[in-house]
């Protein structure tokens, strides 16, 4: 469904550029267009920073009710949903400070659970590690969870992440790397516990033999 | 394809190309990495793992209807040429629940009709006693020897100590001594909560009874016997203090809810079309005349239709059923008309719907904090309504947009 609007969509407008340009310009088809086309991917990451989902929605709502207000002075870009999901962040953000009267917000929360679907893997090992790998995500820090939401699931590239989470470069670069050795290893452990069994049935059928 | 013989898991899941790979494959893409790995024997292990975890990179997501987000749209556009911001939240919370049909129950004329066949001296006492004065603007509090007493504000404490010694809001009140002759004889005290006001009441066991506006509640001046009755014609919220051997039964006249420790809200106006009750913790007996009796886990609701007596077991936010203690309304698909009766009884002003409207079911939540306006402006924004309000009373219209 969600693909299918957006095809629509490239029929229409060639590239994104365009699109918001068409918006910038008035024309109320593009910024509805613009609006169907995100606002789901917007309503999960903005879930990810708060649990209230009225809070959510008031905030995506602020967020489009303000590019429709200014939207001759709002900048250009060519990649609105990175622009779109940087902005919801920093308005999420500013209202849970003004909500929490604090001013650390850089220890905000990223409320990332990982599913994956049981029946799908009928691997007894597989099926075993997948388990693993769950586990290990779901106990993964705040920001190692939000950089693997923003790379696997939104698909930006680490210059974008960077944007959103406010750390250079180099940080989601190490940040990436040092989440995905936490997950290996959670399944790099099973490995030698498997090879162990294996090893140890293979020595009894050898001492029997 | 030398560029990959440096490669560790890490790199090909950070991989562009990779994670592309993994996550939409095509003919290109699949040959690509079969190369890769028969050119590097070494790394079949770290690129075996390594699309094992890109694989695994799923989340749970809240879900967000088609539905949803149209009328997210519908507020943003009709916002964008006013000077003012939606507070959307008390609009659409709660949305990405499930959704439940909530229907409530009134039980009067039901009772009225069919009090031969009840032999409860609770419930008799209850039909023969007068219904709630809903104009009136104070509390009573009707003593067991018939005297009354009065309590002016808004939401009041009141609290029976063991010796059914009764304090409202820490004053003592005084009330005839049962004599000890005529101790089987059961005494009832009975409070009448007008609209516009909430109570507290706390008995002697412990256990807490929050009454909303335009109800009434009469229970024993103690607690004697085996069981801990209390009768209830409107809406309660109930925190039973555990005692198996004395179990709590609230009695609706309809239904009997029995309890040894639990917190539940009961919802039974006599305006109303139905009836409900929601368990918070705990479990609660229903019983119904006629029917099999049904127990209730937390998060679950059933409701009965007045008119066919039928049961419906729902999974419910409780929250829902229970927000009104904090003076909030919060509802899913409710009819607006029953949406209209709570805002009557908040606000202590009657609510007349002057044009058809029984059809419309709104979603949404209301902070009656906030004065009449403002909550009947949200609910304006829900269903095709406009609304006066005059000195006495509310007018509900037909508006002519949608």
């Amino acid at each position: 469904m969600h693909e299918f609007i957006v095809k629509k969509i490239d029929l229409t407008y060639t590239d994104d550029a365009q699109l918001w340009d068409s918006f910038r310009n008035g024309n109320s088809h593009a910024f509805s267009h613009i609006y169907k086309v995100h606002v789901q991917a917007l309503f999960r990451y903005g879930s990810k920073l708060s649990p209230d989902t009225g809070f959510v929605m008031d905030c995506i709502h602020d967020l489009f009710v303000d590019l429709s207000r200014h939207r001759t002075t709002v900048g250009i870009t060519d990649n609105i949903r990175f622009y779109l999901i940087r902005s919801l962040k920093h308005k999420i953000l500013r209202n849970l400070k003004k909500l929490h009267k604090t001013d650390n917000v850089s220890d905000y929360p990223f409320l990332l659970e990982a599913a994956f679907d049981e029946r799908l893997h009928e691997q007894e090992v597989n099926l075993h590690k997948r388990r693993c790998l769950r586990d290990a995500l779901n106990k993964l820090p705040e920001r190692q969870k939000e950089i693997i939401y923003l790379r696997y699931i939104n698909d930006f590239k680490n210059e974008e992440i960077a944007q959103i989470m406010d750390i250079t470069y180099q940080a989601v670069r190490n940040t990436l790397h040092k989440a995905i050795e936490n997950l290996r290893k959670s399944i790099s452990k099973e490995d030698i516990i498997l090879f162990t069994l294996i090893f140890r049935n293979q020595k009894i059928i050898d001492v029997k033999e | 394809m030398k560029e990959y013989s440096t490669y560790k898991c890490a790199d090909f899941a950070s991989n562009q190309a990779f994670i592309n790979w993994v996550q939409h494959p095509d003919p290109n893409s699949d040959a690509f990495w079969a190369a890769v790995v028969t050119s590097h024997p070494g790394l079949e292990k770290e690129i075996e793992d390594a699309k094992l975890l890109v694989q695994s990179m799923q989340f749970e997501e809240k879900e967000f209807t088609k539905d949803d987000a149209q009328a997210l749209w519908h507020i943003i556009t009709t916002d964008t040429h006013k000077k003012n911001k939606t507070i959307v939240r008390y609009l659409y919370a709660g949305v990405a629940c499930a959704a439940s049909i909530a229907v409530l129950f009134g039980l009067w004329q039901w009772l009225g009709n069919n009090s031969d066949k009840q032999s409860d001296a609770l419930v008799e006492f209850a039909a023969n006693t007068a219904r709630p004065v809903t104009t009136g603007n104070d509390i009573q509090v009707v003593l067991s020897d018939q005297t009354n007493y009065t309590i002016a504000t808004d939401h009041s404490e009141l609290k029976y100590d063991e010796k059914g010694q009764l304090t409202v809001d820490s004053q003592e009140v005084t009330q005839q001594q049962i004599p000890t002759t005529k101790k089987e004889e059961i005494k009832f005290n009975q409070v009448i909560v007008p609209w516009g006001k909430r109570t507290t009441i706390s008995f002697a066991d412990g256990t807490r009874m929050w009454l909303n506006a335009g109800s009434r509640a009469i229970y024993p001046v103690e607690f004697t016997g085996n069981k801990r009755e209390v009768y209830i014609e409107g809406e309660a919220f109930f925190e039973v203090t555990k005692d198996a051997s004395k179990p709590f039964v609230v009695k609706t006249g309809i239904i009997e809810i029995c309890v040894t420790g639990t917190s539940f809200n009961v919802n039974s106006y006599p305006k109303d079309d139905n009836l409900s009750i929601a368990l918070v913790t705990g479990t609660v007996e229903v019983k119904q005349k006629g029917k099999e009796q049904i127990t209730l886990k937390p998060n679950q609701a059933m409701h009965i239709d007045k008119k066919t007596l039928a049961q419906e077991l729902l999974e419910v936010d409780v929250f829902d059923y229970i927000c009104w203690r904090e003076g909030l309304l919060r509802f899913k698909s409710e009819t607006l008309k029953n949406v209209l009766r709570r805002i009557e009884r908040h606000y202590a002003i009657p609510v007349a719907i002057k044009d058809t409207l029984e059809q419309y079911h709104i979603s949404g939540k209301l902070d009656l904090r906030n004065n009449i306006a403002e909550a009947l402006d949200i609910v304006a924004k829900l269903a095709p309504i406009r609304y006066e309000i005059t000195n006495n009373e509310v007018f509900i219209y037909k508006s002519d947009r949608l």
